[in-house]
């Protein structure tokens, strides 16, 4: 089902959560509502979901105006940051539970019910925790539990606010990647909002980036990261550094600057301050000499191998690449 | 090996001692309280049934079974019966609204919930009286349609509905804003009714909570003496509940026959204690595994 939102505002008393929002979801997509914290993106995706309503403007599934329907009777299933399970039910329990709502004409049978919730809790490969409690499971499994819980009402559309903002790094991996996969098998239209730039590039087919309550910038993580259409999204898309250019202000990514020990035409000077070497990247920090701004350089570690700086050293660096919005 | 030994116990009280107090204040503090409490709780309690048995079991069991003391009981009992349910709804859906939703005069709504704890339970009657009394807003009315609120029934559930209603509530809106409305949200996008979601969610995760408002509630609304005095008329065999029936009996001399109604008083309370407690002791443990749970994440 494709996600269409027109002209949506949204206000908490004097602040403005979201300011004349457009865009469209097309069926099937995964995407990422990226943004820092404030931005307004879990706002949004509340709206869509019918748990918040906006004060102007329109959500339309698969062209059809749904703005003023109940949350019920959207058929989306939502993912909770803490992942809301019900602490008194068992995990089978959690996972029947849209279904066992449901008004006696549509509700499927007991046996249906069970076949169905052991179906889900295999495909997120958590069959054996059925009978367990959501306080006995660790961050990733209730993380799981909370996904097969929402799919379990076949929604048609699914909707996850920072789903992986709660749990450890390893763990946080893994998952972002079974949940593309997951995504590729059902195909269900999946919004997903996410604070973590590394996440939506990984995860998402777009990434909507935003910022103070409006959309930056819409597009595949390699536009918005090689063809970032605002210095917030540059900025925030990655580690940058600014150069003053008679142009305005510049910003360079720290993998385009070159580091020598020799000067040349519009190189800048500056002292060495830290190498931190662990990893495939050499992280550099340098002093410029004319300003006393710090500026972060990466070098492979081949390039670095083969010139070996030193701590304190002085050295030249040209960025190769200066982009001015 | 000793040396080591005596030096690692020698470390062991030190660094208790730097956590607690002498022992002289740790065992005066303890001795003040339990002499304190001996004083006016033990005694009085012992008091009670010593009194009660003073001319022996069938003067007890007389009283106890005397025609005005069993319809003591039976009124006590009805009060209760409509007053506890009542505040049960109100409470849970006053709770509900608080501590689920914003809305503009919620903290004048919860300062009003209290007004019951706050004002004098002998005011609570009187203004009862000034209501529907005789000479009250709505006395002639009353009169005229032949209903009597004031030393009646009605009048005695009104009082106790009035002094028992914030127990429910105040147990539960911090137990409620606490645990915040995620899970009542995730009800409601997979298809649940308000009520189902009700039912489902947010009752059984207050379960422990409104038990224990419920019980203070009962023991609350069998106890209260001032308002109920006030509007009750104290009409033998009519209007009297168990404690304005104590009170008749003892100002009529009649001591055993008071001390027999009120040791069932009593042992209301303690039973309640003990129901109390328990409710306590699980409600920790539940809180216990959970917490042991989110440790173990």
């Amino acid at each position: 089902m494709s996600i269409s939102i027109q002209h949506i505002n949204k206000g908490f008393g004097q602040f403005s959560a979201l300011r004349d929002i457009n865009l469209q979801v097309p069926s099937g997509e995964l995407v990422a509502l990226l943004g820092p914290s404030g931005c307004g993106k879990t706002t949004l995706l509340r709206i869509i979901a019918g748990l918040e309503s906006p004060d102007s403007g329109q959500v339309l599934f698969d062209g059809v105006d749904t703005t003023h329907r109940d949350v019920r009777e959207r058929q989306v299933g939502f993912v909770f940051q803490h992942y809301a399970l019900f602490r008194h039910m068992t995990v089978f329990e959690n996972v029947a539970f849209g279904l066992r709502v449901r008004p006696k004409a549509t509700r499927p049978s007991d046996a249906e019910i069970k076949k169905r919730v052991h179906e889900l809790l295999s495909l997120v490969q958590l069959d054996w925790l059925a009978d367990r409690y959501p306080p006995q499971l660790s961050g990733g499994q209730r993380q799981r539990i909370a996904l097969a819980r929402a799919l379990a009402v076949e929604p048609k559309v699914l909707l996850l606010d920072e789903p992986f903002g709660a749990l450890d790094a390893k763990v946080r991996k893994d998952l972002r990647r079974w949940l593309r996969r997951l995504h590729d098998e059902l195909h269900v239209t999946s919004v997903f909002v996410t604070h973590d730039q590394e996440e939506a590039l990984e995860v998402a087919d777009t990434i909507v980036v935003m910022n103070h309550g409006q959309v930056e910038q819409v597009g595949t993580p390699q536009a918005v990261y090689d063809q970032p259409a605002t210095s917030f999204v540059y900025e925030f898309l990655g580690n940058v550094n600014a150069f003053e250019t008679p142009q305005g202000k510049g910003f360079v990514r720290p993998y385009e600057i070159v580091v020598s020990r020799s000067p040349s035409t519009d190189s800048i000077a500056g002292q060495l301050t830290y190498v931190h070497s662990v990893g495939s990247l050499v992280r550099l920090e340098i002093k410029r000499a004319d300003n006393a701004q710090y500026v972060d350089v990466e070098l492979g570690r081949e390039v670095f191998n083969q010139s070996q700086f030193a701590q304190g050293e002085q050295v030249f660096i040209t960025p190769n690449r200066i982009r001015v919005f | 090996m000793h040396a080591t030994q005596s030096q690692q116990y020698a470390a062991k009280i030190a660094s208790r001692r730097a956590t607690s107090e002498p022992v002289w204040v740790r065992y005066g503090l303890i001795t003040l309280t339990v002499a304190f409490l001996t004083l006016f709780l033990l005694v009085p309690l012992a008091a009670v049934f010593t009194e009660a048995l003073r001319k022996g079991w069938s003067v007890y069991i007389a009283a106890i079974f005397e025609a005005d003391a069993l319809s003591a009981m039976w009124l006590t009992l009805i009060a209760a019966a409509i007053a506890v349910p009542l505040n049960l709804v109100f409470g849970v859906a006053a709770a509900w609204a608080i501590a689920k939703f914003d809305f503009k005069g919620k903290h004048f709504l919860i300062t009003l919930i209290d007004l019951p704890f706050a004002v004098s339970p002998v005011i609570a009657g009187l203004i009862y009286v000034l209501m529907f009394g005789l000479q009250g807003w709505f006395g002639e009315w009353l009169i005229d349609h032949d209903i009597k609120v004031i030393f009646a029934v009605p009048g005695i559930v009104l009082a106790t509905i009035f002094v028992t209603f914030p127990f429910v509530a105040r147990e539960l809106i911090p137990l409620m804003q606490a645990q915040g409305k995620e899970e009542e949200e995730a009800a409601l996008v997979l298809g649940a009714s308000g009520l189902k979601m009700l039912w489902h969610v947010t009752l059984p995760n207050v379960k422990w909570g409104l038990i224990y408002g419920v019980i203070l509630t009962n023991a609350r609304a069998m106890g209260e003496f001032g308002a109920v005095s006030v509007v009750s008329g104290h009409i033998r065999g009519l209007t009297n509940t168990m404690p304005l029936h104590v009170e008749i009996l003892y100002n009529e001399y009649n001591y055993a026959a008071a001390f027999a109604v009120a040791s069932l008083l009593t042992l209301l309370a303690l039973v309640t204690l003990v129901l109390k407690t328990y409710v306590e002791w699980q409600a920790a443990r539940s809180a216990v595994r959970n917490e042991e749970g989110v440790i173990a994440s």
